[in-house]
């Protein structure tokens, strides 16, 4: 948010390929930001949704104490209220701390329908472990956001069977893009790719617009924002554009992790445009 | 909160302070009886862990990663006591904070060139799988209940060799009066090579224990390390049976924090520290004279 704040004062294009925080397409958005990624609500409010039209009425939350956190729980409670659901009780603890097992045995205390939790990283992996281990995921469906499974199902292993995520993205996209990203990713770094190197290519992509726009004449800015503001990307992840805010506009699946990869289930909502409350571009 | 569950959260507290003691009664040792501060604890805690992993990951067996990982380290620390411990005895601690700060940013350079920044994971021994049913809902994993029992046997092990051993006999003696000591003709080079030895290997066996529940993943040994701290200083530093009532304490405020005071659990843990050292400066059971 440092940078973002930065970019807004110098007017230096800034492209931002995986940061989630709501406030730089809200009330801290600009003409020369732009996103590719996602906001932190916007991954998780469809979420409410899919959770409510499983028959889960009463579900618990759970995540770290930072902005972070705060904002994608938050999408995802937005989503799930609005369908009718009801929040047991949220639960938080300090970030970056990994020592859930105080509140995985208060989640067994409450006896949710389903838990909802965001983590990502190293504490992704040891919480949907610990979950497992003590035998929750059997009677309490556990659900989150796409971080809670993305890059860490190898370290996850058979614990994260079955767990349910929202995400722009799913590693089994069944369109010609995906296909052929893949592919070639896969071939020129011998790894497979995942959301975080689908952003950085769709990053990429749209500089490239704004660039050929002008015939590489940067200086010509307002142009080159005006035509990444009006592009529509073929991405792996399907079709990309970008709202008034420069966020953008996709799609947000349902995945389940089968086989060792978030496999896609259904499309959770099309076409999610986060509100970007608080933004005054173009209003 | 209903006495099962109360029941269960004692568990949790507990299990995570015996944990916590692993890896502070290393500190405590190099810092009270060799009086160095070394910060680099914690990176030797996911040192120990990412070893784990390596050996596991070659090896498939648990038990090799368990003895390959406390052999590597019981040397490491041997070789860095020889080289550069040995220049800070008597010196001033920011000299030696300034020393173990530099390892801790080569040790993770280190890991960074041979393992990355990806999060992995140890998997469990086989024949600790598996978890014990407490309610229709929970069940607690056998893992960390054997984890608890290897460091109950640890504290033993620790609490043995200083009582009753010739060379728990010469630390003792060693940390309460250095100098009559040598004056009676013991000899501190071997014994301080040791004591930091196995401060080091008690930092790696904590990581490597831990590996299969908590994962292996780059960060692991910032917040392990400032809770060491917390736990020697509560505990009176020198003091091993202080490190291991301090240990319990944290455990038992940071599993019940949480459930108690969500909002504040991040505090709890200082909270108590700062009330026991207005209580007792010195740590509970530290030394009165400095």
């Amino acid at each position: 948010m440092a940078m973002v704040k930065v970019a807004r004062d110098t007017k230096m294009m800034l492209m931002i390929p995986n940061a989630g925080a709501n406030d730089a397409t809200g009330p801290l958005c600009a003409p020369n930001i732009f996103r590719t990624s996602f906001s932190n609500w916007q991954p998780n409010f469809p979420m409410g949704k899919v959770m409510y039209d499983a028959g889960h009425r009463n579900v618990a939350t759970i995540t770290w104490r930072y902005t972070a956190g705060q904002e994608q729980v938050g999408g995802f409670k937005e989503g799930f209220t609005k369908a009718g659901g009801k929040i047991v009780e949220d639960l938080v603890l300090p970030f970056p701390e990994v020592e859930f097992q105080a509140l995985i045995t208060r989640l067994a205390t409450l006896k949710p329908d389903a838990v909802f939790a965001f983590f990502a990283g190293g504490g992704a992996v040891k919480f949907v472990k610990d979950y497992e281990a003590a035998g929750l995921k059997r009677t309490i469906p556990l659900y989150g956001s796409g971080f809670l499974t993305d890059g860490t199902i190898e370290a996850q292993g058979p614990s994260a069977d079955g767990v349910k995520t929202t995400l722009h993205y799913a590693d089994n996209l069944d369109n010609p893009a995906n296909k052929a990203f893949l592919e070639a990713f896969k071939k020129k770094t011998s790894q497979d790719g995942d959301i975080y190197a689908v952003q950085g290519f769709d990053t990429a992509a749209l500089l490239d617009i704004g660039l050929a726009a002008v015939g590489g004449d940067w200086a010509a800015r307002d142009k080159v924002v005006a035509a990444m503001e009006g592009a529509k990307i073929d991405s792996p992840r399907g079709p990309l554009s970008f709202s008034k805010a420069h966020n953008p506009i996709q799609n947000v699946y349902l995945r389940e992790v089968r086989n060792g990869r978030n496999e896609f289930v259904s499309i959770a909502q099309d076409n999610v445009n986060d509100p970007a409350r608080g933004c005054r571009l173009g209003a | 909160m209903d006495f099962l569950t109360f029941a269960v959260q004692l568990l949790n507290g507990v299990q995570y302070g015996l944990v916590l003691f692993l890896v502070a009664s290393g500190l405590t040792l190099v810092f009270g009886i060799l009086g160095v501060i070394n910060l680099a604890h914690g990176a030797f805690y996911m040192l120990g862990a990412y070893v784990a992993y390596w050996i596991t990951s070659y090896t498939g067996s648990f038990w090799l990663a368990l003895l390959g990982g406390v052999a590597i380290a019981f040397v490491v620390g041997l070789l860095l006591e020889n080289v550069f411990i040995r220049r800070m005895y008597g010196r001033d601690h920011l000299a030696q904070v300034l020393l173990s700060f530099g390892f801790i940013l080569v040790i993770d350079e280190v890991r960074q060139i041979l393992f990355g920044k990806d999060v992995h994971s140890v998997a469990t021994p086989d024949f600790l799988r598996g978890s014990i049913p407490l309610t229709d809902v929970l069940s607690y994993p056998v893992y960390r209940l054997a984890v608890s029992l290897f460091c109950l046997a640890i504290a033993a092990a620790i609490f043995f060799v200083i009582r009753y051993t010739r060379i728990g006999m010469i630390v003792r003696a060693g940390a309460e009066n250095r100098e009559m000591t040598r004056a009676l003709g013991i000899r501190f080079d071997a014994v301080n090579r040791y004591v930091f030895a196995v401060g080091i290997v008690l930092a790696a066996l904590g990581g490597i224990v831990i590996a299969p529940i908590s994962t292996v993943y780059p960060g692991m040994g910032d917040s392990m390390l400032i809770l060491s701290f917390v736990v020697v200083v509560l505990g009176g530093i020198g003091s091993v049976a202080g490190a291991a009532i301090g240990a319990l304490l944290i455990g038992l405020a940071d599993t019940f924090g949480k459930v108690f005071f969500p909002t504040f659990s991040s505090i709890t843990v200082y909270l108590l520290m700062a009330l026991v050292l207005l209580w007792r400066p010195n740590g509970i059971l530290g030394k009165r004279e400095v």
